[in-house]
């Protein structure tokens, strides 16, 4: 290190020396790379290379191949999916907050967590690919949407949140770019210098310019905070929505959010200790960064057990549906639900409390535990409903193939592998930022580790430092988010049964059959049918019969050519008749028979009419059974609602990089 | 988590207490027509419970006069309903106005599934996975052993539900899962993403998945389609599709033909009428209300297009348990 913070730093030379020293160590990552990188690099890649495979592989020889079955339907992809995107959501989340609170000891972590941010996003979203069982039919999202379906908003969701995800990553760079391509010791070929220059946007660092610039970052990191909320929502619906127990939870979205957040902290601690160590930066990145980032993941650790909890205890109380509750603490998912307890709570919380462990080490190693033990959360989370039985029977079971362990651990290898790439062409921290309020952050930072000498001169300069309690700043916001009301919608009444039937003339039916025993006084079994009531489709069926005869009426269905004469009716016949009304419901000529039971249930007579049948379709009644559709009424309006919302942050967005590249060049040439 | 039928215990579901007819109702008012049920007030949801009280209460009226009053106006409903019940034709869009053109469908079919008569032995499931060419894991209708409340054991065959509010359909993000208008739902094969999402949302797991290549499949002449999906399409989702072509031919699906017992009707609820492969024809509105018919899991508000007569195969003199007749 050639320039030091020393005693003599001041507004003046203190500023320069100061700024040196942070360019060194900001483009250290754009360096001439050691041994240790390449062979990083390659083998990261091989690795990635490996889960291309595998995934060339599964879509040989079909999902099964990955361990899939028809009840463990959802397992390892998705789990990776909603983890690689929670840990994005950290990252940008953090990057955010502390933005927009003014957290001056932010500055070197920035740059890595929205690099994480970005680079586990994409990684997140790529895992959808594996997961699909269709891969190449994946824009067919785009080209017939279903807007009920949560996974259309899933899209619409992440999509959205990448782009944010890219502006957010861009424009705190603006500034260094510029530096970046002044900066004599900065390496790069001649194209990389021409891309940094037109993204750099003729920046000089004006008053002006910084305005624009805060503003928009100022809108962006506002509008980053919601999105993410909104995703991990989203994603979390695409089981809450469904009728399954333990899925279908009110608590779902909160805790995916959560979930979210807390591995993505952790993962910020890790990506700031792995780079803290590979690029010697002690310095900058201290132990109290490590601190404070610890009382965070603590806090939102609790946060999640306590939404552990709340998910487990209401069906667990109740016992309603609790069999996926058993499996998942004593069950066949305890060993690793119990390894979350205690590697994704327990053990964070006791390093974080105890302070000899409250160290940059103590801190990775909870980390560490973190997004490990919360990935895991994520398996028992999916696959304890998902493997449930729902009608009877047994448990299914996930099990874990070669395919989709390798396909997973490319997206882990991804994850180093990309931000390694990524800051091979960007600084490893935001230089500007740290020229700006690491300054101050870092007198501090000095001072406390020098010699209260040197400090006693300096302090009532510097404003109020990272002294605040972030993580009273972190608390999530909520989305307002609530399902489609179902609404039924009630029928007038009196929607008149306008049919014709029409008025037949009795036909003689024939007899059949042999006649009852001594039934000399036997008339002939008929069977005649009429409308009753003019304005109404009812048949009247009167056949002929001896007082006290059972007559069965039937009709002959024609809608199998297996079936045979169907039962609509059955009367006593009295006065030497026996009726019937009958309400038929189909229009064409059918063939009514009446049969006139004897003793012992024999046949006595038969009679055989057939009838047209002519009714209006558009006169029958209406009726009230109306199953409510998510999108009829409050739907539509919600989904005009939600796409309205979704246009709003897309034009704000974009609106806001427009401003950006056009005003902050032509404020350079004034 | 009990595993039995909750049929009797659900919400309102009256069994054996048949209601009592309105004073004024005479019987050529035919009582409880449509005409004379008054909406209930306001955004008072007509429920199941209202269904199954009209299924079931107030079918009694009159022994078999007038039986399936009720019913007739929900064959009327679902007659004029294509347009209403979402994805009536491939396209959801449009469809409200093709159905305002369309005539309407001649048949809606659904099935009653008499469990009186079930012995378990798995033709059902035998006859659909040979003419489907599915896989053994491919039990587009399963026979569940199931228990109920008081410990009894009983085989009930779950095709797929061809619900009337199907949860598949909803949560489809490609409208891959569609609904015909003679009620039933089918899977378009050809724009499935194989999401899987329809698995997650269907309660009764009737759905199932095509996992692996590199099954043997007959040569067909004619391309799948999603009335008769043959083969099947790999990385897609597949399902019971009532043999749809086989009703509209006037013949009986695979199952309830391979069915030895006839314990299996297919039906159509316009001409109500249910035929089993014995050529047992039955009228299917009153053989429901005779029998107290339920549907499965009518909590989930995914109202069925199978019925499920309960019983636990008495009616074939195998059953040697003491269990109550249901």
């Amino acid at each position: 290190m050639k320039a030091r913070v020393d005693g003599a730093v001041g507004h003046g030379a203190g500023r320069d020396a100061w700024n040196e020293v942070v360019r060194e160590a900001g483009l250290r990552s754009m360096q001439r790379h050691g041994r240790k990188w390449w062979i990083g690099v390659v083998l990261l890649a091989l690795v990635v290379l490996a889960g291309f495979y595998a995934w060339i592989y599964q879509l040989r020889h079909g999902m099964g191949s990955a361990g899939y079955n028809d009840q463990a339907f959802w397992a390892v992809y998705l789990a990776d999916v909603v983890a690689f995107i929670g840990v994005s959501y950290g990252g940008a989340v953090i990057s955010a907050i502390l933005r927009l609170t003014g957290q001056s000891w932010r500055a070197p972590l920035t740059r890595l967590a929205e690099g994480m941010a970005l680079v586990t996003v994409l990684i997140g979203a790529a895992f959808i690919f594996p997961h699909l069982g269709r891969p190449e039919r994946f824009l067919n999202i785009i080209a017939y949407p279903n807007t009920s379906s949560p996974l259309v908003w899933d899209f619409l969701a992440i999509g959205t949140y990448t782009v944010a995800t890219i502006i957010f990553f861009y424009l705190p760079l603006i500034p260094d770019l510029a530096i970046v391509n002044k900066y004599p010791g900065a390496r790069g070929s001649r194209l990389r210098k021409a891309i940094f220059k037109a993204l750099s946007l003729n920046w000089l660092g004006n008053e002006k310019q910084r305005k624009v610039l805060h503003g928009a970052l100022t809108i962006v990191s506002l509008i980053i905070v919601p999105l993410a909320v909104s995703v991990h929502s989203v994603l979390s619906w695409a089981f809450a929505l469904t009728s399954r127990p333990g899925w279908s939870e009110t608590v779902f979205p909160p805790y995916f959010v959560i979930a979210a957040l807390y591995s993505g902290t952790a993962l910020v601690v890790v990506t700031a200790s792995a780079f803290r160590k590979g690029y010697h930066l002690e310095r900058f990145i201290t132990k109290r960064h490590f601190a404070r980032l610890g009382y965070l993941m603590a806090a939102l650790g609790l946060v999640y057990l306590y939404l552990t909890f709340v998910d487990l205890i209401g069906e667990g109380y109740t016992g309603i549906t609790t069999g996926w509750i058993q499996q998942t603490i004593t069950g066949r998912y305890a060993l690793a639900f119990w390894f979350y307890v205690v590697a994704g709570e327990l053990l964070p919380l006791v390093l974080v409390a105890i302070k000899k462990t409250r160290t940059p080490t103590g801190m990775t190693v909870a980390a560490v535990g973190v997004v490990i033990a919360l990935w895991v959360k994520r398996m028992v989370i999916i696959l304890a409903p998902a493997t449930q039985p729902l009608v009877s029977g047994s448990w299914g079971g996930y099990h874990f193939t070669w395919v989709s362990i390798t396909i997973t651990l490319a997206g882990v290898a991804a994850i180093p592998l990309g931000l390694m790439v990524l800051f091979h062409f960007v600084p490893l921290f935001s230089i500007d930022e740290m020229e700006e309020v690491g300054y101050l952050g870092a007198i501090e930072q000095v001072s406390a580790e020098t010699s209260a000498a040197i400090a006693s001169g300096r302090y009532d300069e510097v404003p109020e430092l990272a002294s605040a309690n972030s993580a009273a700043d972190v608390a999530p916001t909520r989305v307002a988010g609530s399902r489609p009301r179902l609404r039924r919608r009630a029928f007038g009444t009196g929607t008149a049964m306008a049919a014709t039937a029409l008025m037949a003339a009795a036909a003689i039916s024939l007899f059949g059959g042999a006649k009852p025993a001594g039934a000399s006084t036997a008339v002939p079994f008929r069977l005649a049918i009429a409308q009753v009531t003019p304005g109404k489709a009812t048949l009247s069926l009167v056949a002929s019969g001896s007082p006290g005869q059972k007559v069965d009426f039937y009709v002959q269905s024609s809608t199998f050519s297996t079936g045979g004469l169907m039962q609509i009716g059955s009367a006593s016949a009295t006065n030497g008749t026996a009726e019937i009304t009958y309400l038929p419901t189909w229009t064409g000529e059918e063939t009514f028979v009446a049969r006139a039971l004897g003793a012992g249930g024999s046949i006595a007579g038969s009679a055989t009419q057939a009838y047209k049948v002519t009714l209006d379709p558009a006169g029958l009644p209406k009726s009230v059974y109306e199953y409510a559709r998510p999108m009829d009424g409050v739907g539509v309006n919600l989904v005009r609602t939600l796409l309205a919302i979704a246009a709003a942050v897309w034009i704000v967005l974009l609106g806001t990089l427009l401003i950006v590249a056009v005003r902050i060049p032509r404020l350079a040439r004034r | 988590m009990s595993w039995n039928f909750d049929f009797k215990h659900a919400k309102g579901l009256r069994i054996g207490e048949p209601e009592q007819p309105p004073a004024s109702c005479s019987s050529a008012d035919l009582c409880g027509l449509p005409t004379a049920i008054p909406p209930e007030d306001g955004d008072s949801p007509v429920s199941r419970r209202n269904f199954l009280r009209l299924l079931g209460g107030g079918l009694g009226t009159a022994a078999l006069v007038g039986a399936g009053a009720e019913f007739i106006s929900y064959r009327a409903w679902a007659q004029g309903a294509n347009g209403t019940t979402g994805g009536g034709g491939m396209s959801g869009k449009g469809a409200a106005t093709m159905a305002d053109t369309k005539a309407p469908p001649t048949h809606q079919w659904a099935m009653v599934i008499d469990l009186r008569n079930c012995d378990g032995c798995g033709s059902c499931t035998a006859a659909c996975q040979k003419a489907h060419s599915l896989t053994p894991d491919q039990t587009w209708i399963k026979v569940f052993a199931m228990e109920d409340s008081a410990g009894n054991t009983y085989n009930m065959p779950r095709p797929c539900m061809q619900c009337e509010n199907p949860p598949c359909l909803d949560v489809c993000p490609v409208h891959a899962t569609f609904r015909t208008d003679q009620g039933v739902v089918l899977v378009n094969q050809d724009r499935c993403i194989g999401c899987r999402m329809c698995m997650a949302a269907c309660p009764y797991e009737a759905r199932y998945f095509n996992w692996n290549s590199g099954v043997s499949y007959p040569r067909l002449p004619v391309q799948p389609t999603p009335e008769f999906p043959v083969p099947q399409r790999e990385g897609t989702v597949g399902k019971c599709t009532f043999c749809v072509g086989n009703l509209n031919n006037g013949l009986l699906s695979e199952c309830a033909s391979g069915c030895p017992m006839g314990a299996i009707y297919n039906a159509d609820v316009i001409t109500d009428v249910a035929v089993n492969a014995m050529g047992e024809t039955v009228k299917l509105s009153q053989y429901l209300y005779d029998n107290n018919a339920v549907t499965f899991k009518q909590e989930n508000n995914t109202h069925p297009r199978v019925w499920y007569i309960l019983g636990h195969g008495q009616d074939l003199d195998t059953d040697t348990d003491q269990s109550t007749s249901a």
